[in-house]
């Protein structure tokens, strides 16, 4: 028997939609403002563990924001130049992630700690927002961070 | 980008109901029970340097959508006189800036263009309101009564849009109730150690509310000062203090009997200090973080006198308090002294690069904090007098 997936929980909904990405991970808070390239949505802050990776496509693991509210508006150009993540989960509701994935239209997820520790980065996560569903297709090349 | 995506991509289109959802997630996020009416909203996030290219489309994507406030609505400044650019700021810059301006009147905000909404309309003790701009919010909430929490330029965006803000934190009484006491020794200070005694409540208490007594002073600019220094220095909402503040009599029914704290003033000389960079010549004066008030105006205008500033000095206020200036008088008398009456921009203004000033003296412990740390420069930390003769 061949399982083409697995669900590994439940989430409160903030944006709905379907999605779906290569799982992204970051154990620390990221700020969209300064900490991102606003023309191409990759990792700048010095220091940070992800920093180098595009977010473009993926689906953004990390535990809450960080930093300016401007950063809401930072997501809503990512968007427009088609180079936001795919859908961003939080471990806890964060004002400026949440108010800048509804302007832009990104899928958000608020699942707890605990249940995101099974996903590891590169898997492929399907992120079915309409009633909060996580699933992951497959597994990537699991590779550490 | 594969054809759903793109579909995605071009679907953003901000609307009320975007502003609607956003008030809705913002309320399951403050974990209140609902949202209430708000009968003005004050929004931050005006200056092209903060909100930058994104920020600037989606103002008038919204703008494009034809949504309108549903209540009086005041902006903050931007970042230079969308009329005048006498300092050579770059073209580019006052375009944008043009547009984000734009975007606010379309969806029908006043442009004020002022971090002291309070000049125009001064809320009522009671009153429930969305502001942005922290300096205003613990200003409305400690000197009026007003009741609102600590917005984002986004979420008093949104609060315009609807009319709605969720219900918690400072809009629901028993939260504005002072959680320490705390008691100043020589409350007698100026305007630059007020801000300093603000910024150290600010990093001393976080978010807790304290009762302050012993303040002597009872100058509105002082208060202004201090508040603004507080909520520089953490999410502090609301300060009461002793004989000056709105809801005085209610919260001392209400206060802790231990006092927390005695701030002496070596303590208050310290934090100035620490905030103030003392050494060398101030090249520049910079007066009005947050904006002069008409009093203010005067202050400066009796201060100087017949008097001439030996560096180049900038006043920030709004255009309004500006043209009053002006037709009373002091507008002249500052001018013939040497001082540049700037409007609709803040301290943190495109002039500060154009014209490369280093070491501006200040009256504002907040504009210090900005000047120094985001700004890299060394500024000095004094009282208008001070600054005047240093």
């Amino acid at each position: 028997m061949t399982l083409k997936g697995v669900v590994i929980g439940r989430a409160k909904v903030i944006v709905g939609g379907l999605s779906e990405g290569e799982a992204l991970i970051s154990s620390q808070p990221i700020t969209f403002f300064g900490g991102v390239d606003a023309r191409t949505g990759e990792v700048i802050e010095g220091g940070h563990e992800i920093r180098g990776e595009r977010l473009s496509r993926r689906v953004l693991i990390f535990p809450h924001g960080k930093g300016s509210t401007v950063g809401s508006y930072v997501l809503y150009g990512l968007a427009k130049r088609g180079v936001a993540p795919a859908a961003i989960i939080n471990a806890r509701f964060d004002a400026i992630i949440a108010s800048g994935c509804i302007i832009s239209g990104i899928p958000l997820l608020i699942a707890p700690g605990k249940s995101l520790a099974r996903i590891r980065k590169g898997d492929r996560i399907r992120i079915d927002g309409r009633v909060g569903r996580i699933v992951v297709l497959g597994s990537g090349s699991r590779k550490r961070p | 980008m594969n054809e759903a995506e793109a579909l995605r991509v071009s679907a953003l289109k901000p609307s009320r109901e975007t502003m609607r959802d956003l008030i809705e997630a913002l309320r399951y996020g403050s974990g209140a029970r609902a949202s209430i009416a708000i009968r003005g909203a004050h929004i931050s996030g005006v200056s092209y340097y903060s909100i930058g290219a994104a920020g600037t489309e989606f103002l008038e994507d919204l703008a494009a959508s034809g949504v309108r406030v549903r209540v009086r609505t005041t902006v903050n400044p931007g970042c230079a006189d969308v009329h005048a650019n006498p300092y050579g700021i770059d073209r580019g810059t006052m375009r944008n800036q043009r547009r984000i301006v734009e975007s606010f009147r379309r969806i029908g905000a006043e442009t004020t263009l002022s971090c002291t909404p309070y000049e125009g309309r001064r809320p009522p003790v009671g009153e429930h309101i969305a502001w942005a701009e922290s300096s205003a919010v613990i200003y409305a909430n400690s000197m009026f009564g007003a009741r609102t929490n600590r917005e984002s330029g986004i979420s008093a965006l949104a609060a315009a849009v609807t009319g709605k803000s969720p219900n918690y934190g400072m809009h629901v009484r028993v939260n504005r109730a002072p959680d320490v006491m705390v008691e100043v020794e020589d409350g007698d200070i100026d305007e630059a150690r007020a801000g300093a005694l603000g910024y150290l409540l600010g990093t001393r208490f976080g978010s807790a509310i304290p009762f302050v007594s012993g303040i002597r002073f009872r100058e509105k600019y002082k208060m202004k000062g201090l508040l603004a220094a507080a909520s520089t220095a953490g999410p502090m909402p609301l300060i009461h203090v002793d004989g000056i503040t709105a809801e005085i009599e209610w919260a001392r029914r209400r206060a802790p009997e231990k006092v927390e704290g005695m701030i002496g003033m070596d303590e208050i000389e310290e934090v100035r200090e620490r905030l103030s960079c003392d050494s060398g010549e101030p090249d520049s004066i910079l007066l009005g973080c947050p904006h002069l008030s008409i009093e203010e105006m005067e202050l400066v205008a009796r201060t100087i006198g017949e008097g001439k500033f030996d560096k180049p000095a900038f006043l920030f206020t709004s255009r309004e308090i500006g043209g009053l200036a002006r037709e009373l008088g002091y507008a002249d008398v500052l001018e013939r002294a040497g001082a540049s009456i700037v409007v609709d921009s803040c301290i943190l203004w495109g002039g500060l690069r154009a014209l490369r000033l280093k070491r501006p003296a200040t009256n504002s412990a907040k504009a210090c904090f900005y000047l120094k740390n985001t700004m890299g420069l060394r500024p000095r930390l004094c009282s208008i007098g001070e600054c005047l003769r240093s």
